[in-house]
């Protein structure tokens, strides 16, 4: 059989091949250095890629679980994470992404990595060696009375939306005005009642709740690099190769094959749709929030009826191949044979789960002591 | 017999107590062993329902219980002498290949589309490979079979991804293949591409092929004969000559008629009596209107003008381009870029003026940068580098590209894609309301736009359950009612019959009267030579010509660079000027039909 370096699928015998019919169709076509994928494409040698992906996703799933282990908020090890991290992005560059699409994620997942850090500061007060900063946000009672603060808020609030038409940054600016006016000035206000509700909550920032933030970040940053690793280096054919071998009924993987194919055509229909939309002026005025989830639901009603008609031919296309439910299948260049490269494979993945599941193994402190 | 169809009838279940009107009304069917059987009609005729009950799909995805089945279908249909049942579809003896190729790919590798069929009937692997393999030769794709594994059908043509399709099925061994208009979303070169494997697949192979079709002369060059669909019923099938000679019938039921048969139609000129449908047959028919002295063309107000000299009769007598240009350019392209994120350059240096009141054809292959070029000029993309004016303003600034619907509208090619209501009313009003019209003020809009369009006794109903055509026009009435200065026009006439073209055409020369500037982007050249003052053709993201489309079409190294072919008529005058150089180059049926020779 021909060269197949990237594509580890079971070969035929040569004895039977038939005459005639040239053997590189699993060679790379000239010229091409990517391949598509599930979400995007990879390189055609990927390296992660020419594993099997049973094992790479036991290998996936193995690390997030020590990942997890390592951003646990009773015993974060900072070391032990930012080492899975390390495996996590040597996955990465294994998996043949391309540069740019990588770069891209990244600034992607960078402002949801930031919203983590800083929601986990300023809703996780934990004590530590060394209080940074300490300020009480709510005493644990709600006032209802009024105050000179609401006046000021709402009469912001009220002249911007009446000279620009606009709400959100008013709200913005008269909080901070209301917010600083208050701290500095005594301005007046009138209790009525005081109920107890919640608990008290303070803004508290120690070394130990740095500790674990920064540990939490680049925890599931780890498990976003390897998921993605793991999507993009995934082809349909993979997919529906490594079904078969783990024996799923073969209505569920032809099912599976049909949605993901699906979801690649709802793809490109989307990016149309959205076109459309700022071609009637979605973009012409400033939108309030749900003036914007109106126009995301609006493309539903294209999105449903395209589906719908796409469904119905796709319908008859596997019809027009013979395909009934339940009818069996013929395996062909689907399945990958277990390599040597996937037992080893397999056992980092068991390696892994023995430090996820195991004693914790806290790095950081062992380094610590080191030092 | 290879396929029989007796007495066939058959109409869609519903969910309500009402039954469905027949949308087939007693089909009779012969088709012989290795004939090529064209099947013809205006759209909602019932032809892909007919090509579904030939393939089994009706009844059997319909799932009637047998008490049902009489009240839905009645009749039969036989393949190759066995029965087409409810129970069993005819997917092991017949193929059917369908307009959209991205619907009918099943699998994301070109190798494992090919063998899905096979996988399915249970051959052998070396089976599989060997008929894949040759099945991709017999539609001259062999040069894909290297890397087969690895290629996905999005990175094919148009015209490949048909010819894959085909493939898929030639692999099955079909005995009937059945090609539900194969052509009919392909640029002018997939479309050649699609019809020379057809006629390769009758010549060498003799496939039995039925063939659904629009277009008249794909249907005339392969066809033994054709049927004319007309409201579930077949009205008429006959040989090709005997059948676009049929002109009453073929009008009343608005079936495409091809240019030659026009003009035969309108000048009584005919090859051995019948319509010709051939250039050749063409040039000896109409060899008599033509004369080299003394040819005259006939105005509109009935007057002639000697042609003894040789002269070009311009389509463009309405408004020509020539003093168009003189006024200040409503949209001009200075130096426009564009790549796409994964780096393709879509666009490499267009410089380009649009005028006051025409109406211009971006023309080209696909791929070739007219798509993204308008969607520059709405300002849905930013141009990567270079400047685009509209009416003035640049569209580098955000601000001016957010309001540009209400100076540009641009009108996709599907209208599925932009109706994002279910009332119609409401769906003309969306684009007022994003741009902040009154309440008022956006009634009368509404109002205007469905009337200007012929929808205005549909204002409460469902867009989606308008025929084609209407959504369509629904689909033009949401962007006329923003009063756009500038319409730009993506594939207006594609998978259409010819009264749903005349119609939107109509619809679009009408706005042109008014003032609108318009922007055609499209494969059909009828519709240019016709419709368009000017065309521009596109080729890898660069402008390769601007002119008439008397020019573009006289101009035999610009149409072969572009994959563009003029249309029949065009044609057809050209050859007769190699005969006879004093006659004028005519363009369009309208043409031929003022012209009259001398003799």
């Amino acid at each position: 059989m021909g060269n197949s370096q990237g594509m580890a699928i079971s070969e035929s015998n040569d004895a039977d091949y038939p005459e005639g019919v040239p053997q590189n169709f699993l060679t790379p076509p000239p010229g091409r250095r990517y391949v598509r994928s599930f979400l995007f494409s990879r390189h055609v040698n990927a390296p992660f890629a020419r594993v099997h992906l049973v094992a790479r996703t036991v290998l996936v799933l193995c690390l997030s679980g020590a990942l997890l282990r390592s951003i646990s908020t009773t015993q974060p090890d900072l070391a032990g994470a930012a080492i899975l991290f390390m495996g996590a992005l040597l996955i990465l560059a294994l998996s043949g992404v391309r540069p740019g699409i990588a770069r891209l994620y990244f600034l992607l997942t960078l402002p949801a990595l930031l919203a983590l850090f800083i929601t986990w500061i300023v809703f996780n007060p934990v004590p530590g060696k060394v209080t940074l900063l300490q300020f009480p946000i709510y005493a644990g009672q709600l006032v209802i009375g009024l105050a000179t603060w609401q006046a000021i808020l709402v009469v912001i609030v009220a002249a911007y939306f009446l000279w620009t038409r606009k709400l959100f940054l008013g709200i913005i600016v008269g909080i901070a005005v209301a917010f600083a006016l208050a701290h500095w000035i005594p301005l007046p206000g009138w209790n009525i009642a005081q109920v107890a509700f919640f608990h008290p909550l303070t803004l508290l920032v120690s070394d130990q709740g740095l500790l674990i933030a920064v540990t939490k970040v680049i925890g599931y940053a780890g498990m976003i690099i390897v998921t993605i690793a793991l999507v993009m280096t995934a082809r349909d054919v993979e997919l529906i190769g490594a079904l078969r071998q783990l024996h799923c009924p073969q209505p569920a993987i032809f099912f599976l094959s049909t949605v993901f194919r699906s979801l690649d055509l709802a793809l490109s229909d989307y990016e149309i749709i959205r076109q459309a939309q700022l071609a009637r002026a979605i973009a012409a005025r400033p939108r309030s929030f749900f003036r914007r989830l109106r126009d995301i639901a609006s493309i539903a009603v294209p999105l449903v009826a395209i589906m719908i008609r796409r469904s119905s031919e796709i319908g008859d296309a596997l019809l027009a191949r013979g395909y009934t439910l339940g009818r069996p299948m013929k395996e062909f260049y689907e399945s990958s044979p277990w390599r040597l490269v996937d037992w080893a494979v397999l056992v980092s993945g068991f390696f892994l789960l023995y430090l996820a599941l195991g004693p914790h193994p806290d790095l950081t402190t062992l380094l610590w002591k080191g030092i | 017999m290879s396929v029989a169809i007796d007495g066939l009838w058959w109409r869609y279940p519903t969910f309500s107590v009402d039954s469905s009107p027949w949308v087939l009304r007693g089909i009779d069917l012969k088709v012989k062993p290795g004939e090529c059987f064209g099947i013809t009609g205006p759209s909602g005729a019932g032809k892909t329902t007919l090509c579904r009950a030939m393939l089994g799909a009706i009844p059997y995805s319909s799932r009637l219980t047998p008490e049902q089945l009489p009240q839905h279908i009645r009749g039969a249909i036989t393949l190759s002498g066995e029965p087409v049942s409810a129970r069993m579809p005819a997917a092991n003896h017949v193929g059917m290949v369908l307009q959209d190729p991205e619907n009918q790919f099943l699998r994301m590798s070109l190798l494992h589309e090919l063998a899905l069929g096979l996988q399915i009937q249970g051959l052998p692997t070396n089976e599989i490979l060997k008929r894949a393999y040759e099945s991709l030769s017999w539609v001259g794709l062999e040069q894909f079979w290297q890397g087969a594994a690895y290629l996905h059908p999005a990175d094919l043509s148009g015209g490949e991804k048909q010819r894959v399709a085909i493939a898929a099925f030639l692999a099955m061994r079909p005995q009937v293949l059945i090609l539900d208009e194969p052509t009919s979303d392909l640029d002018p070169l997939g479309k050649r591409e699609v019809i020379e494997t057809i006629a390769r697949l009758r010549k060498d192979y003799h496939m039995t092929i039925i063939l659904v079709e629009q277009d008249p002369e794909i249907l005339a060059a392969f066809c033994d004969r054709i049927a004319l669909l007309y409201e579930g019923r077949i009205e008429l099938v006959a040989p090709p000559h005997d059948f676009y000679a049929e002109h009453d019938l073929l009008e009343r039921c608005g079936a495409s008629v091809g240019e030659l048969t026009r003009i035969s139609w309108l000048t009584g000129y005919t090859y051995k009596g019948y319509p010709p449908l051939t250039l050749e047959e063409g040039e000896i028919a109409f060899g008599g209107l033509v004369h080299p002295v003394g040819a005259q063309f006939i105005g509109p107000d009935g007057s002639s003008d000697n042609l003894s000299l040789p002269v070009t009769v311009n389509t463009c007598d309405r408004s020509p381009s020539r003093g168009m240009q003189k006024q200040e350019p409503v949209i001009m392209i200075e130096d426009v870029w564009y790549s796409y994120e994964d780096g393709t350059k879509a666009l490499q240096g267009v410089d380009l003026g649009l005028y006051p009141g025409e109406m211009l054809a971006l023309l080209g292959p696909n791929g070739s940068g007219k798509s993204t070029l308008a969607k520059i000029l709405a300002g849905i993309y930013r141009p990567s580098r270079g400047r685009v004016l509209v009416q003035g303003r640049d569209l580098a600034s955000r601000s001016v590209r957010a309001h540009l619907p209400a100076s540009v509208g641009y009108i996709f090619q599907n209208p599925d894609h932009q109706l994002f209501h279910r009332k119609v009313s409401e769906e003309v009003e969306y684009g007022l309301i994003n741009l902040g019209i009154e309440a008022t003020q956006r009634t009368k809009a509404v109002k205007r736009a469905l009337e200007a369009v012929g929808l205005a006794q549909y204002t409460n109903e469902d867009p989606l359950f308008l025929g084609k055509g209407q959504r369509q026009r629904l689909a033009v009435a949401a962007v006329l009612a923003m009063e756009p200065e500038i319409l730009i026009v993506d594939e207006p006439t594609t998978g259409q019959d010819y009264r749903m073209v005349k119609g939107i055409m109509a619809l679009l020369s009408d706005l042109q009267q008014q003032g609108k500037t318009i922007l055609v982007i499209t494969h059909d050249m009828s519709l240019v030579a016709e419709y368009c003052q000017r065309v521009v053709t596109f080729r890898d993201g660069k402008r390769v010509f601007t002119g008439t489309p008397t020019e573009l079409f006289q101009n035999e190294e610009v149409l072969s660079r572009t994959g563009l072919r003029p249309p029949p008529a065009a044609a057809l005058s050209d050859r007769l000027r190699a005969k006879y150089p004093d006659v004028p180059f005519l363009l369009t049926v309208e043409q031929w039909g003022r012209f009259r020779g001398a003799g």
